[in-house]
């Protein structure tokens, strides 16, 4: 999962994406000012992204309709100090799918975000169950045929991405913009590895395998639609 | 007492107005009317005698004389007609008589008063007051001609009844009584009515005035139905709302701001003490996040300041301003302290002043606007730079203070926002720096308070200069 989050309080994004990181699997990009954010907004294919509203150069209103006017789907969760309920109205009316108003407490900001997460990839159970193995998404527990497996953080993201569109063909280009932010170093090889590392510890046998590679093209995890 | 109201005024002042007119409309009438039937009278009378005269140079034989005289002088109706006599200048014997009028008003007419005896050839009218009691109101009418007629003069005196006259003038006093009566009662009845009618605007105008509240202040748009009398009136309450209008827009956006100023460092405190309560961290993370913290503290700290201080200007009275300062120690003290904190960074504030500089004005307020000035000097001013604060006699009994940081710009674009609250040249740098985004705000307000200004000018030649003018004491 990758978040964006427009804010122009620098600390205050840094805290966010620093809780999101350990909390959660999300990849996280900052920007401190409206231009900027917009554009990040619409050139990266966010899973996420929190929004300020009062920003330096453009308002956060601007960027969610400009979001919304150009077609995206990327659900978004207002922050803002503003707390009068016509601003809550107006936030949701233009597209955003969440208000929280500063100051917030950072477990329910996170929460909120899985929530939103869980609904954009149409999964109302927080825990997903693909074959033997089941992900839990809010605590971020792996259970392989009922035993638990302790994954490196990156394969953790990766399963968890793989797992929600279970039954979808994903290519390593989606993994590649959904699992890395800005200051990762991405080497596209690296997925193999971590799609390699995670059929070692999930997969019952040669035979039977959880991740399928659909050559040329990308993964499958579960079953293929018919 | 209590005022009468207006309604009340204009009825009592019309319905009196009303009364003027009719009265005097009523004299006027009463006296041309009095005059036209005596005149008719006397005309009536003149023709008679006239008509006797003339009757009298004809030769005719008495007898035909009599009754040609008995037709001149009836009326037509029985028992109306007028007397005559005729007699000869200096003979007591009539030559030819009428009957007498009433017991009462007959001396007059055989005795014709010596005074209203006419020239000859003329004629003269006089009133036949009853004898015994004299009735000067409802007088008989006579007149007395003189005609020569061959070596004799001829008197001729012809009396009537005016009687008709008076009870005619009666009859119309009665009526106008009765009409002006009536027209007044009417009119005192009506014109309340009226005046309600003709003051509605002013009702239909209180009536919206009452639906405002502090809440639908805003001032309405075009007022169609507004008389042209009150458009003044309306005009000015409509202005009037406008102002109260802007002032609470204003106060509704200063609270909205400082709510949102006042509620981000909360959030940035809550959200670094949360982060940092997530997983167990190391003795140098939590330094980290309580020198974060503390950060933010003073920030909110020096926010709540800025707040408060702005909060006592606004109701501090002008009598704080009647004491003096002496600027040039007052600066002296403040530079001193800004000196040595900005000596850490290597950089210095350097004051020049003439001497005794003294000043009208609060003391404290007067430390409140140059630490502003001086804080944002030696914070936004570029590092080891130094701060040259100047003192000089300026025109007008004027003194001049200017702050002038080398190399400090204010972007051209940002120029135009300084003194607009909470804003900020660069946000994340000042945040960074703690700038509340009131200080020059809250300047320029003591400034202008004291009979002053405070104008700050920025170029990349000369840097950035504060002016504050202030007037001597």
């Amino acid at each position: 999962m990758r978040a964006l989050i427009v804010e122009d309080e620098a600390r205050l994004a840094r805290n966010i994406a620093k809780a999101l990181k350990e909390t959660t699997s999300f990849a996280v990009d900052i920007s401190t000012d409206g231009e900027d954010g917009r554009h990040q907004a619409l050139s990266n294919p966010y899973d996420l992204i929190i929004l300020d509203l009062m920003l330096p150069e453009i308002d956060g209103l601007q960027i969610l309709k400009h979001l919304r006017d150009n077609g995206r789907r990327v659900p978004v969760l207002i922050l803002t100090a503003r707390d009068r309920t016509e601003d809550v109205i107006k936030g949701l009316d233009l597209g955003s799918d969440d208000y929280l108003a500063k100051p917030f407490d950072m477990g329910e900001l996170i929460a909120r975000c899985r929530a939103l997460v869980r609904r954009t990839y149409d999964r109302p159970d927080p825990v997903v169950r693909v074959g033997a193995v089941s992900v839990d998404t809010s605590s971020r527990i792996v259970t392989c045929r009922g035993k638990p497996v302790t994954l490196p953080a990156m394969e953790y993201r990766l399963l968890e991405y793989l797992v929600l569109r279970a039954g979808q063909m994903v290519t390593k280009a989606e993994i590649i913009e959904h699992l890395y932010d800005f200051n990762s170093e991405n080497f596209s090889n690296v997925v193999e590895v971590y799609v390699s590392s995670l059929r070692k510890k999930l997969d019952p046998g040669p035979q039977h395998r959880l991740i399928h590679t659909v050559r040329g093209q990308g993964y499958l995890i579960g079953e293929a639609p018919q | 007492m209590k005022p009468l109201s207006l309604k009340m005024r204009l009825s009592l002042l019309v319905s009196v107005l009303a009364l003027a007119v009719i009265l005097t409309v009523s004299i006027v009438a009463y006296v041309e009317l009095e005059e036209s039937l005596l005149n008719n009278v006397d005309e009536i009378l003149r023709a008679m005698g006239a008509g006797i005269v003339a009757a009298l140079d004809k030769h005719e034989t008495p007898e035909k004389r009599e009754a040609e005289f008995r037709l001149i002088v009836s009326n037509g109706v029985p028992g109306t007609s007028a007397w005559y006599r005729v007699w000869v200048d200096g003979s007591e014997q009539d030559l030819f008589a009428s009957d007498l009028p009433p017991a009462s008003y007959k001396g007059l007419f055989l005795h014709p008063p010596g005074n209203e005896q006419p020239e000859v050839g003329e004629s003269g009218f006089f009133n036949l007051i009853a004898d015994d009691a004299p009735d000067k109101r409802n007088p008989n009418r006579a007149v007395w001609m003189r005609h020569a007629s061959g070596q004799d003069v001829l008197n001729i005196l012809v009396g009537r009844s005016s009687h008709y006259v008076y009870h005619e003038l009666s009859e119309f006093y009665r009526l106008l009584l009765i009409v002006g009566t009536s027209v007044t009662l009417l009119t005192f009845m009506l014109v309340p009515v009226l005046i309600s009618w003709g003051l509605r605007p002013i009702a239909r105008a209180s009536a919206q005035l009452r639906r405002i509240t502090h809440k639908s202040l805003k001032p309405a748009g075009e007022r169609s139905e507004v008389a042209d009398e009150l458009k003044p009136f309306v005009a000015a309450l409509d202005d009037m709302l406008a102002r109260l209008y802007q002032a609470m827009r204003r106060q509704e956006q200063f609270i909205a701001d400082a709510a949102h100023e006042l509620r981000t460092p909360v959030a940035l405190v809550k959200s670094t003490l949360q982060t940092a309560r997530l997983r167990p961290r190391t003795g140098t993370e939590y330094e980290t996040t309580i020198d974060e913290v503390l950060q933010d503290i003073g920030r909110l700290e020096r926010l709540t300041e800025q707040l408060l201080s702005l909060a006592r200007l606004e109701e501090a009275d002008k009598q704080h301003l009647a004491t003096g300062v002496r600027l040039d120690a007052l600066l002296g003290e403040m530079v001193e302290i800004f000196d040595a904190q900005a000596s850490q960074q290597g950089g210095r504030v350097i004051l020049s002043t003439p001497g005794a500089m003294w000043v009208r004005g609060n003391a404290t307020q007067m430390r409140q606007l140059f630490s502003n000035l001086l804080d944002n000097a030696t914070r936004h001013g570029p590092p080891r730079a130094t701060v040259r604060v100047t003192v000089e006699d300026g025109p007008d009994r004027q003194v001049n203070v200017s702050i002038h940081d080398e190399g400090g710009q204010i972007p051209p674009e940002a120029q135009a926002h300084l003194f607009d609250r909470f804003y900020r040249v660069d946000s994340s740098r000042a945040q960074a720096s703690g700038g509340s985004g009131l200080g020059l705000g809250i300047a320029r307000e003591i400034a202008r308070r004291h009979g002053g200004d405070l104008q700050i000018t920025s170029n990349p030649q000369t840097g950035t200069i504060a002016s504050v003018r202030l007037p001597k004491r």
